[in-house]
C-alpha cells in the first residue's frame, strides 16, 4: 500500500514538473503577445495624441494586462513625478523591481530594451518608426516562441509522466 | 505667490546638479531672482534686476570663473523633467521655442533650428535653457483702473511699454480684476475671454491657466491674435478680449470687428513714449481713429508712467510713488 502511494506521488510530480515547463513555454508566448499590445497601445498614444509617457505607458499597462501590463506600469511610475530618470533607466528599475513573475528570456527583452534608449527622444514619426522595429522584433520572437511551444509543449508534460513512471520502475 | 512655492516649482523641473545647487540659494536670492540661464558648457547664472550673478557648485554667489558649468548632462536631464520624458509631445512649443512648466514659468530654449519649407518644423540638439521665473503681481493694475473705468465699465486700452517693462503684468492683473468684479470702484465682474498667442498672460499648461485670470475668464491659448479674436467674438460672447502685442494689420482688422461687436479691448504693445506707437503703421491708424479710449505707459517694471485718452490728451503723467515688482 505505501509502496503503491509512493508511486502514484512519484508519477503526480513528474507529470507536475512536466506540464510546469510546458506552461512556461505558452506563458513566454502569451506575455510576448502581450508586449506587442502593450507597444501597439504605446504606439497609438505617441502618434495619434502626443500622450506624455508616464500617462502613455500607464494606458500601455491596460492593453498588455497581466505580468507584462505590472510591468509597463512600473516603468511609468518610475518616469513620472519629480524623478529625472530616462526611459532606459525607468526601464531597467522596473524590471528590477519585477512587479510580475516573467517567463521572458533576456534576448526577448531586448527589442524593448534598444526601444527605450530611443522612447521619448524625438518627434513623432521617428517614435513611430522605433516602435514598429520594436513589434517587428518581438512578433519574431513570438514567432519562434510559437514554434517551440508547439515542438516542445506536448513533449515535455509526456517526459515528466514518463520519467516519473521510469523512477517507480526502477524503484520497484 | 509664496517663495516656498515657487522654489518648489522651479526646482521639480531642473535635473542633474542643478536641484541640488539652486536648492541651496539664500532666500533672498530666490526673492531677486528673475531668470535662471543654463548654457551647455557655460556658467551657472542668475538674472536679478538685468544683472548676471553667477553661482558655484554650492549654490553661493561667485566670480564667473569660479560658476558652476552647466553639464549637457544638466540640460538633458531638465528637459526630460519638462516634457515627462516626451519630446514628441512638445513638438509645438519646439516650433515656438519655448515651454510653460508648471506654475506659468516660461522656458526658452536655444538650439538647432530645423527648416521645413522654410518654416520651423522643430528644434534639436538643445544647447541652451532660460527658465523665466512667473510672478504674478496681484494689485498690479490698482493705478490703472481708476483711469480705465468710466461708468463702471473699461475703456479700449492699449497698455506701452518698452521690453520687460510689466505690460503683461499689469494687463494679467487687468484682466483678473475686471473679470471678478472691482466692488471698491462700482464695476461688476465682465466676461473676459484672453488670446493668449505666447502663453504669457495666463500661462497655460495642458489648457489650464497657471496664473490667476478671474473667474469669468476664458483663455484661447497658443491661437494666432487674429484668428483668436474672431473665434471670441463668435463662440465665447464675451464683454471684454484681452491680447498681448499687437502690431500686425491683421490684428487691426479683427480689433475693428471688435468694435463693430461692441465688446471692449484690452492690448499691449511695444514702445517707450507716445512718438514710438506713431512710428508702428497699424498703431498709428488705430490711435488717430481714436480706438483707444486710454492709452497707459508703463516705466520701468510696471510703474505707472503716463495715461492718455483717445485724443492724445494727456490725463496723467508719471507717478513715482508706486512701483511693482513685474515683467511684461
Amino acid at each position: 500500500m505505501t509502496a503503491f502511494i509512493g508511486a502514484a506521488c512519484i508519477i503526480f510530480a513528474g507529470a507536475r514538473l512536466g506540464a510546469i515547463a510546458a506552461d512556461a513555454l505558452s506563458r513566454r508566448l502569451r506575455q510576448l503577445g502581450a508586449l506587442q499590445s502593450g507597444l501597439e497601445a504605446l504606439r497609438t498614444e505617441i502618434r495619434f495624441s502626443a500622450t506624455p509617457l508616464p500617462a502613455a505607458l500607464a494606458r500601455a499597462a491596460v492593453a498588455a494586462g497581466g505580468e507584462i501590463g505590472a510591468m509597463f506600469r512600473a516603468w511609468g511610475r518610475n518616469l513620472g513625478g519629480a524623478s529625472a530618470l530616462s526611459p532606459a533607466e525607468a526601464l531597467a528599475a522596473a524590471l528590477l523591481q519585477r512587479p510580475a513573475p516573467l517567463n521572458l528570456k533576456d534576448e526577448d527583452l531586448a527589442p524593448l530594451r534598444d526601444l527605450s534608449g530611443y522612447l521619448g527622444a524625438s518627434d513623432q514619426a521617428d517614435q513611430e518608426r522605433h516602435l514598429q522595429t520594436a513589434v517587428k522584433h518581438l512578433s519574431d520572437r513570438a514567432a519562434e516562441a510559437a514554434a517551440l511551444q508547439l515542438r516542445h509543449g506536448k513533449l515535455y508534460r509526456y517526459l515528466g509522466v514518463l520519467a516519473a513512471v521510469a523512477i517507480v520502475i526502477i524503484c520497484l | 505667490m509664496p517663495l516656498t512655492e515657487l522654489k518648489t516649482q522651479v526646482l521639480s523641473i531642473l535635473g542633474g546638479r542643478l536641484r541640488d545647487i539652486l536648492g541651496g540659494l539664500s532666500a533672498e536670492d530666490w526673492r531677486r531672482a528673475e531668470e535662471i540661464r543654463l548654457r551647455r558648457g557655460g556658467p551657472l547664472t542668475l538674472v536679478c534686476g538685468g544683472t548676471d550673478v553667477f553661482v558655484d557648485s554650492g549654490g553661493r554667489e561667485c566670480e564667473q570663473g569660479a560658476a558652476y558649468q552647466v553639464t549637457p548632462e544638466d540640460i538633458m536631464r531638465t528637459l526630460q523633467l519638462l516634457s515627462q520624458s516626451s519630446v514628441y509631445a512638445l513638438e509645438e512649443e519646439l516650433r515656438r521655442g519655448y515651454v510653460t512648466a508648471p506654475g506659468g514659468h516660461r522656458v526658452g530654449l536655444a538650439g538647432r533650428v530645423v527648416l521645413e519649407g522654410g518654416a520651423i518644423r522643430t528644434m534639436k540638439s538643445i544647447s541652451g535653457l532660460n527658465v523665466r521665473l512667473a510672478r504674478q503681481v496681484t494689485g498690479a493694475a490698482d493705478p490703472i483702473l481708476p483711469f480705465i473705468l468710466q461708468g463702471g465699465g473699461p475703456h479700449h486700452v492699449l497698455l506701452a511699454s518698452r521690453p520687460r517693462g510689466g505690460k503683461t503684468t499689469v494687463l494679467r492683473d487687468l484682466v483678473r480684476q475686471l473679470s471678478d468684479g472691482v466692488p471698491r470702484l462700482k464695476c461688476r465682474g465682465r466676461r473676459v475671454v484672453v488670446v493668449d498667442e505666447r502663453s504669457e498672460i495666463a500661462a497655460c499648461r495642458d489648457g489650464e491657466p497657471q496664473l490667476a485670470v478671474g473667474c469669468r475668464t476664458d483663455v484661447l491659448d497658443a491661437c494666432p491674435k487674429a484668428e483668436g479674436i474672431v473665434m471670441a467674438l463668435r463662440g465665447l460672447s464675451p464683454d471684454i478680449i484681452a491680447t498681448d502685442e499687437i502690431g500686425r494689420p491683421e490684428d487691426a482688422a479683427a480689433i475693428a470687428e471688435v468694435l463693430n461687436a461692441g465688446v471692449k479691448v484690452l492690448a499691449t504693445a511695444h514702445a517707450d513714449r507716445r512718438s514710438d506707437l506713431f512710428k508702428r503703421p497699424v498703431l498709428k491708424e488705430l490711435l488717430a481713429e481714436g480706438t483707444f479710449g486710454r492709452v497707459v505707459f508703463l516705466g520701468q517694471r510696471g510703474s505707472l508712467e503716463s495715461v492718455y485718452d483717445g485724443e492724445g490728451r494727456p490725463l496723467f503723467v508719471r507717478c513715482r510713488a508706486w512701483t511693482a515688482a513685474g515683467r511684461g
